[in-house]
């Protein structure tokens, strides 16, 4: 059962059942335990995670973390815990000042940065190549736009350290934002090379291909109704989140059922464009890969049932009296499941 | 010119009658200050939707308040947000209600047109609810009159009470409740139980504990084991 490395589909199950509940509420036990859980499976696969240039994604996200807990506390006069008061008549800020702003401030700072922490758990364990590959070639387009955009920030990121390095070596001090001109330019300037040579890249691989210059002859109906599924498609899966989040869950599963069809039509009944792909080494998926992903689909079920039929085992809110949140003992012990990734993993033995 | 002994005696007979006087006539202002001024009273009809109502009477001195402030004073918890010049918005009364950001989105609903928010009626003449065209931030209260909330996403139901029927209910007798103080506190009755329809387990925090610990012991042997080099 232990395995050294996930089937990227794997991670992306997990990933999901981790977020829904971040997404759904802001209990503090499941914000702690997922929390928890989460840097636990960071822990554990420490070793064959790369972070290069991830770091300050995490900087940010506690930056934004510390400053949403100010602008909550100042701006949110509302509680029955007064901590402190301003004065009235001070714009915005003027008011009581809240021990139930602070809490609800903290617990959406808990819940955003422990969203930034599986995101990037995510991004560095999972293979785009493998995801590129088990994607139905229909949707290849589509998949190499999204890896692309995907891999801006953390590109970017890695120029920017090796700009400042680079600056620095040559005795550059950086003291102002004046200072920083040297670093924004050949920034910009590396980024335009960047976007050139992976646009030449793509057109060497036929990116974008029309299809009538390949060897058969291409419908206009077929055309059309790829261009009609795939946006029917992305919108009905989009609806379905949303009417998720708020609770619609007849609207959620129509849209969902709605958007999953017209996929499967465009993918099934539309021919993939360009030449075919292969594969050197095949894709394994091990029993490992299952017991993570059924875990994790277990957890968001049990997870959106849940919110379904009891809403305060995710939901609470400190307003307008702090109270103690509830104690949801059965979604807390099958969201400790989540943990399946950390107990699947094996180290690869070294020579 | 200097003042003779007697002369300079007699002003400062005068200036004492007059300081006496001063203070006479001030104290006489005070004590018209003191005199009880008319008190208002007005009803609060707040209806939970899940079987509990609670039925308040709000003293207040000016003229008319709003509806958002006659609720404030009610002393119920409360929890609204600003909406700039269109006023303030209710989200949550005691524990019934939404969070800010579903507050600040639409007003605690979700996308389903009939799911509840706090519904602002006034009692109309002819004895019904009726809705305030221009919110409660802008909606005037004036002695005797009574407001109702309710957490709904429907036309409310119920009869709109009087106050006199609000104070019966609370048992308390209008005209000794306004004559009671400069500024009597108000008057809360809540009835009915709610339904229990979230029977979580509000006592097992020591259960959330031992789970969360649970798991951080269980991943701390996963993160040990995980170092441990292969066989």
């Amino acid at each position: 059962m232990g395995a050294d490395r996930l089937d990227s589909r794997a991670w992306l199950c997990w990933g999901l059942a981790a977020m829904t509940p971040l997404l759904l509420g802001r209990n503090p036990w499941v914000l702690g335990e997922v929390l928890l859980i989460v840097a636990i499976v960071r822990a554990v696969w420490r070793p064959v995670m790369s972070e290069q240039g991830m770091g300050w994604f995490l900087r940010i996200a506690a930056t934004f973390v510390v400053v949403g807990v100010i602008f909550n506390v100042l701006t949110v006069h509302s509680g029955d815990r007064v901590i402190a008061e301003l004065p009235e008549g001070w714009p915005i800020v003027g008011g009581i000042l809240t021990a139930n702003a602070l809490v609800y401030g903290v617990l959406g700072g808990i819940a955003l940065f422990t969203l930034v922490l599986t995101g990037l758990t995510i991004a560095t364990l999972v293979s785009w190549t493998d995801l590129f590959h088990v994607l139905p070639r229909r949707l290849a387009p589509i998949a190499v736009t999204g890896s692309v955009a995907w891999a801006f920030l953390p590109q970017t990121a890695v120029a920017w350290r090796e700009i400042r390095e680079a600056q620095t070596m040559r005795g550059h001090r950086f003291r102002g934002a004046r200072d920083f001109v040297p670093i924004v330019v050949p920034l910009l300037a590396g980024g335009l090379d960047r976007s050139l040579a992976m646009a030449e890249a793509l057109e060497a691989r036929g990116f974008g291909v029309s299809e009538r210059m390949g060897r058969q002859p291409r419908s206009r109906s077929l055309d059309w109704t790829f261009a009609v599924g795939v946006i029917l498609g992305l919108g009905g899966l989009a609806v379905a989140a949303y009417c998720l989040a708020v609770g619609m869950m007849f609207w959620a599963i129509l849209a969902g059922v709605i958007g999953g069809a017209a996929l499967a039509v465009i993918v099934r009944f539309t021919p993939a464009p360009g030449s075919s792909r292969t594969r050197y080494r095949l894709l394994a998926w091990r029993s490992a890969d299952s017991l993570v992903s059924v875990t994790a689909l277990l957890a968001v079920a049990v997870v959106i049932l849940r919110n379904g039929t009891s809403p305060a085992s995710l939901a609470y809110t400190t307003y307008p009296e702090l109270t103690w949140p509830s104690v949801d003992l059965p979604m807390l012990l099958v969201l400790g499941i989540l943990l399946a990734p950390a107990v699947v993993y094996r180290p690869a033995a070294t020579s | 010119m200097r003042q003779s002994r007697p002369e300079r005696g007699a002003l400062l007979l005068v200036a004492l009658i007059l300081i006496a006087l001063g203070i006479t006539m001030g104290g006489g202002a005070t004590a018209l200050a003191q005199d009880p001024t008319p008190v208002n009273v007005a009803g609060i009809v707040v209806d939970h939707g899940d079987g509990t109502v609670s039925h308040v009477i709000v003293p207040f001195e000016e003229a008319s308040i709003s509806g958002v402030e006659l609720l404030r004073r009610s002393g119920l918890p409360l929890l609204t947000v600003e909406f700039g010049g269109m006023g303030e918005g209710v989200c949550a009364i005691e524990a019934t209600g939404c969070d800010l950001s579903a507050c600040r989105a639409r007003l605690c609903q979700t996308g389903d047109p009939d799911s509840a928010f706090w519904q602002y009626v006034q009692r109309g003449d002819d004895g019904e609810w009726v809705p305030s065209p221009l919110g409660a931030s802008s909606s005037d209260n004036e002695d005797g009159d009574v407001d109702g909330w309710f957490w709904t996403g429907v036309a409310p139901e119920t009869p709109a009470l009087t106050l006199g029927q609000i104070a019966a209910e609370s048992g308390v007798d209008l005209e000794t409740y306004a004559a009671s103080g400069p500024l009597p506190e108000p008057v809360v009755l809540t009835t009915g139980d709610p339904a229990d329809d979230d029977a979580l387990g509000t006592g097992s925090a020591l259960g959330g504990i031992a789970v969360v610990a649970g798991i951080a012991v269980i991943g701390g042997l996963l993160i040990f084991r995980s170092r441990q080099a292969p066989t």
